[in-house]
């Protein structure tokens, strides 16, 4: 197996975002189930509102989605920053291989659990949708929105690498001697996301334009991965 | 002498601090090389250069011939300081990381030293007392076959019976002569035994270096001598 295969199966393997510190507690799993429950009630509760108000934007239920955009972001930060926090930075940057294999197997292991993470709220999503439309006799048009939730899906996971880039080059310069421009570029880095968002949502692309909009984000996401590297090997501060 | 670790002039600063000042050393290989000093004299700093963790801003450093750097650390194995273990591995999972990951890794050493350290291999590492962590991190190092091994502060915050399961752990590694172990540690008055040559550092200097038994005859016990290199002395 290769390294960067290994790198991606142990980091895969691992579970533990943030470990506990020493006199701090974890939430019980009862409490989590009752704050489950609760949140599942309140949602059921909003899609039978919506239901029987019968005036339901279902594709505009999708759009929500851009917003997850910025959890990508944050979350591939987080994977980053862990190795900081949980003091296990040393033995990951002291590992034998180099910093662009380390970041790229912590980029592709975002990747993936980003889109299990985002498979998973398609189908949750999908059943919510399905309820109200059924409260709202509008079965016929089922098969319509899963199509066009599945095309808005595919476009913005295809943006995801860009803002899985971008959140691991954020939490590098955050560790790095350039720790003062993390706000400013954190500040940027969601500007530049709010206007894809906003390009997608209101401008009128066409598929072309969609295509060589997320092709340019792909060759973005190279050179910040590549500068996160750089940053990590010349200037981490340990 | 063979040297495992030529240091010509070295500096590093991190911004306004000093951690290392014009540092020239040779580290003789095949010995227990203690690195000595008070908090802050630039131990850890030398350990990460010599890992390529860091990079110096002027002079030349040489690690097993090579530059320091990701490239050289398949030879090197490096418990870093204040470091801890993932959180969600049993102790066979450390073992199988160390596999896939580390270089060099015995897995039937590292089994060995796990039963004779006492520590369950079922074990979760979130579930571990700090002695136990410590111990399975210095397995991690000392069941890899490399001509290196760094120790950053191997037995900070461990109880008594842990820091002697370690220490007895490093004599019995040290008795097989296989590899070279610098170990920067502050329990000098345990680990004084183990230590072949001894190199004091203060506020970023090498101070005062040479073989243990030369500077123990000239200047009394390893403690006496960081006490007083602690409290401004040279000890020359």
């Amino acid at each position: 197996m290769t390294t960067l295969r290994l790198l991606i199966k142990n980091e895969l393997r691992s579970k533990t975002r943030h470990r506990e510190r020493s006199g701090s507690t974890s939430m019980p799993k009862k409490w989590i189930t009752i704050y489950g429950a609760l949140a599942l009630v309140i949602v059921a509760g909003i899609a039978t509102y919506l239901g029987i108000q019968g005036e339901t934007k279902f594709k505009e239920i999708w759009y929500f989605n851009w917003g997850m955009l910025f959890w990508a972001t944050a979350r591939a930060g987080k994977s980053v920053q862990k190795e900081w926090d949980n003091e296990t930075a040393g033995w990951w940057l002291s590992l034998p291989y180099s910093r662009g294999t380390l970041l790229t197997a912590k980029f592709f292991v975002n990747l993936i659990r980003w889109v299990k993470t985002s498979a998973v709220i398609y189908i949750a999503l999908f059943i919510f949708i399905l309820y109200v439309m059924a409260l709202e006799g509008k079965g016929s048009e089922i098969f319509d929105v899963l199509v066009k939730g599945g095309q808005w899906y595919v476009l913005f996971i295809s943006l995801s690498p860009f803002a899985i880039g971008v959140g691991i080059l954020n939490w590098v310069i955050r560790k790095s001697m350039f720790r003062p421009m993390f706000p400013l570029l954190w500040i940027l880095s969601l500007i530049v996301i709010n206007i894809l968002a906003w390009l997608f949502l209101t401008a009128s692309l066409t598929g072309g334009e969609m295509l060589g909009i997320i092709a340019v984000s792909w060759i973005v996401t190279l050179g910040v991965v590549r500068l996160a590297t750089h940053i990590l090997d010349q200037h981490a501060v340990l | 002498m063979d040297v495992v670790v030529r240091c010509q002039d070295v500096k590093k600063t991190f911004g306004t601090r000093t951690a290392l000042q014009d540092i020239t050393v040779k580290i003789p290989s095949h010995q227990v090389v203690g690195i000595l000093g008070p908090n802050g004299s630039g131990k850890s700093s030398l350990f990460r250069l010599i890992l390529g963790l860091n990079q110096p801003d002027s002079g030349e450093i040489s690690v097993l011939g090579r530059k320091p750097g990701w490239n050289n650390n398949h030879q090197i194995a490096y418990l870093p300081d204040r470091a801890r273990w993932y959180g969600d591995h049993t102790v066979e999972g450390a073992f199988q990381w160390g596999m896939d990951l580390l270089p060099g890794f015995d897995a039937s050493k590292a089994n060995e030293l796990a039963d004779w350290m006492e520590i369950d291999k079922k074990m979760r590492v979130d579930g571990m007392s700090k002695g136990q962590e410590a111990r399975l991190m210095l397995i991690m190092c000392l069941a890899r076959n490399v001509p290196l091994i760094v120790l950053d502060e191997p037995f900070t915050g461990i109880d008594t019976p842990s820091r002697e399961r370690i220490i007895d752990a490093l004599i019995d590694r040290v008795t097989e002569r296989e590899q070279t172990i610098l170990i920067s540690t502050h329990e000098i008055y345990e680990a004084e035994g183990l230590f072949d040559s001894v190199f004091f550092m203060n506020e970023g200097r090498v101070e005062l270096s040479g073989p243990a038994e030369e500077l123990r005859a000239k200047h009394g016990s390893m403690v006496e001598l960081v006490g007083k290199m602690s409290h401004g002395g040279r000890g020359r």
